[in-house]
């Protein structure tokens, strides 16, 4: 059994969720589009700031990890609204928006993601010279 | 809008957040079974108040909706376990949990669509 979280711990992630919700919440605000860009922008940008922090961890506070990586990315990205705005776009007649929605943001995510671990690591080996 | 569904969405967040850490120390394995849990499981639950709750229950939708489900889930984390899996020299457990999770998230978001209408 993993050790528990502390008061502390539980602090940070609840911290860091609330405003990572907070933030995507108000970013959707008022959306009218047909095609859900919101959530495709939120999930990319969250990714990319999560693929930095991966890669810098050893220059974060232990407790940054709770607030930034689980808290904050975790909650600004969402995977709920993203597959509920699919099965809409599928349920309006649009499955290939549907399925351009689908693939879309997960392989751009994946593109960026590698990139930015790629960059973060190289310039700390720089530093390191 | 209200303070209120200000609120409702912060204390969903927070709420939300903290299961999915619980979950990942409660279920941890060589493969990202904790994320694919609550994924699946935050789907199914937003499609289901998304569809079952009547427009007006603007409260509870931004509590569980926006807030909870909203923060339990997480695409961030997803991406990069899936990066990580294949950069670690398992490339097909990475096209296996990305493959896992698009298709049951989708048929966990259809369920709680198709019990609700």
């Amino acid at each position: 059994m993993p050790q528990r979280f502390t008061a502390a711990d539980i602090l940070f992630i609840s911290l860091g969720g609330t405003m990572g919700s907070l933030l995507r919440w108000w970013i959707g605000l008022g959306f009218m589009g047909n095609f859900p860009v919101p959530t495709i922008l939120v999930n990319i940008l969250g990714a990319a700031a999560l693929g930095v922090l991966h890669a810098s961890q050893h220059r974060l506070h232990p407790q940054g990890r709770y607030l930034y990586m689980v808290g904050f990315c975790g909650s600004f990205t969402t995977i709920s609204l993203f597959s509920l705005e699919t099965l809409q776009l599928f349920e309006a007649g649009r499955p290939w928006a549907a399925l351009v929605n689908l693939f879309l943001p997960v392989g751009i995510a994946i593109v960026v993601v590698v990139l930015v671990i790629r960059v973060v690591e190289k310039s700390i080996e720089r530093r390191r010279q | 809008m209200s303070i209120l569904v200000v609120l409702a969405v912060g204390l969903g967040g927070a709420a939300g957040a903290l299961l999915r850490a619980l979950a990942g120390r409660l279920l941890s394995y060589d493969f990202p079974v904790a994320t694919l849990v609550v994924n699946v499981s935050g789907s199914f639950l937003l499609a289901a108040i998304w569809f079952g709750l009547p427009a007006e229950a603007e409260f509870i939708r931004a509590l569980v909706g926006a807030g909870f489900c909203g923060a339990l889930t997480t695409f961030s984390t997803f991406i990069l376990e899936s990066v990580l899996l294949a950069r670690t020299g398992h490339p097909g457990k990475a096209v296996l949990y990305l493959a896992l999770t698009l298709s049951l998230c989708s048929l966990a978001s259809w369920g709680g669509f198709y019990l609700m209408t």
